[in-house]
């Protein structure tokens, strides 16, 4: 495969990815932090691996705060989001590499849905003048489900998507 | 196979049942216990206050059944827009909540739209305004505590 070939190929799939993710996170927005937005991407890392995950990403976070069909978020909040979101390929690529199984992974959910949360505090708080404590305490309850969605995704759906996305992944790129 | 989805259930509700408990420890119940008075100062959007006063409140009543007693009130609904019937209660976490938008009363009235401007409820504590991290149907109160709502810009600090 010529490497115009290949990066085609990679683009395409990038783009076929970010869309999977922009349509269920859309389509379960009426459920607060519920999600299979953490179960995505640790599977796009987990098979995709850093590079791809960071572009796949990347449109996700410009995709969701320019087209959403339910207005764009604040302005401030699109690098909190790029780099919440970030945050689990950096981790799952360094220090957390040897994370392979679903339990592992569903724990590393768990507190993510945590981290997630928090990395928006110093946006809300120094930009936005949000109070600290009030904002805390109102997130905890989003972030606890957005922690236990995390948990049962990953838990029930992540060996059986990785299985899945590795087979369709080996066959396109074998196909000319 | 068999072990493993039952361990996988095991686990899941272990996570569930920390989740429940987790959320009944939030959502206290901030009804009112018996019957007592609170001092309400009501804000407009040019700092002025309009209204300073005492507010009777009886057994189980929420802040919202004190505000709807007193006062005219305009809530939001669903898409934000001005419900003067306030029927519609917002889905929130752990507890519903009603949104106000407008409070009118017989010598004043203060309208926000949520865009831009919005009612934000604050208790004094005994040395300065601090805000609710609770909405109108749940923030708590108790016999003479003293609450301040007052009209707000967005992203302006109280």
């Amino acid at each position: 495969m010529s490497k115009q070939h290949q990066a085609i190929k990679d683009m395409t799939l990038i783009a076929i990815c970010a869309a999977i993710l922009f349509v269920q996170q859309l389509a379960l927005s009426f459920l607060p932090n519920i999600q299979f937005s953490t179960l995505l991407i640790v599977l796009y890392t987990k098979v995709l691996g850093f590079k791809k995950t960071t572009f796949i990403i990347t449109i996700h976070v410009l995709v969701v705060n320019f087209f959403s069909p339910f207005g764009s978020l604040i302005p401030i909040y699109i690098p909190a989001m790029f780099i919440a979101w970030m945050i689990i390929p950096v981790l799952l690529t360094t220090v957390f590499k040897h994370l392979n199984h679903a339990f592992e992974l569903s724990l590393f959910g768990l507190f993510f849905g945590f981290i997630y949360g928090w990395v928006f505090v110093p946006f809300s708080v120094f930009f936005l003048d949000v109070p600290l404590m009030e904002y805390i305490l109102m997130d905890l309850p989003f972030e606890m489900l957005m922690a236990i969605s995390n948990f049962v995704t990953i838990l029930w759906l992540y060996d059986i998507l990785k299985k899945l996305l590795q087979e369709q992944t080996q066959r396109y790129y074998l196909e000319k | 196979m068999m072990k493993s989805i039952l361990l996988k259930l095991a686990m899941t509700l272990v996570v569930l049942f920390a989740a429940y408990f987790g959320f009944m420890l939030l959502s206290t119940d901030n009804n009112a216990q018996e019957q007592g008075h609170i001092r309400l100062v009501i804000v407009d959007e040019n700092d002025d206050t309009v209204f300073d006063g005492q507010l009777i409140y009886h057994e189980d009543d929420t802040f919202f059944d004190v505000l709807n007693r007193a006062f005219d009130l305009t809530c939001a609904n669903g898409q934000y827009q001005e419900d003067p019937t306030c029927t519609y209660t917002f889905p929130m976490i752990p507890t519903n909540e009603k949104v106000v938008l407008n409070i009118k009363g017989d010598t004043f009235e203060i309208k926000t739209n949520w865009q831009d401007t919005f009612l934000a409820f604050e208790y004094y504590d005994g040395a300065s305004y601090r805000l609710f991290s609770q909405g109108v149907n749940s923030l708590s109160y108790t016999d003479k505590s003293h609450i301040r709502i007052k009209v707000t810009a967005v992203g302006q600090t109280s």
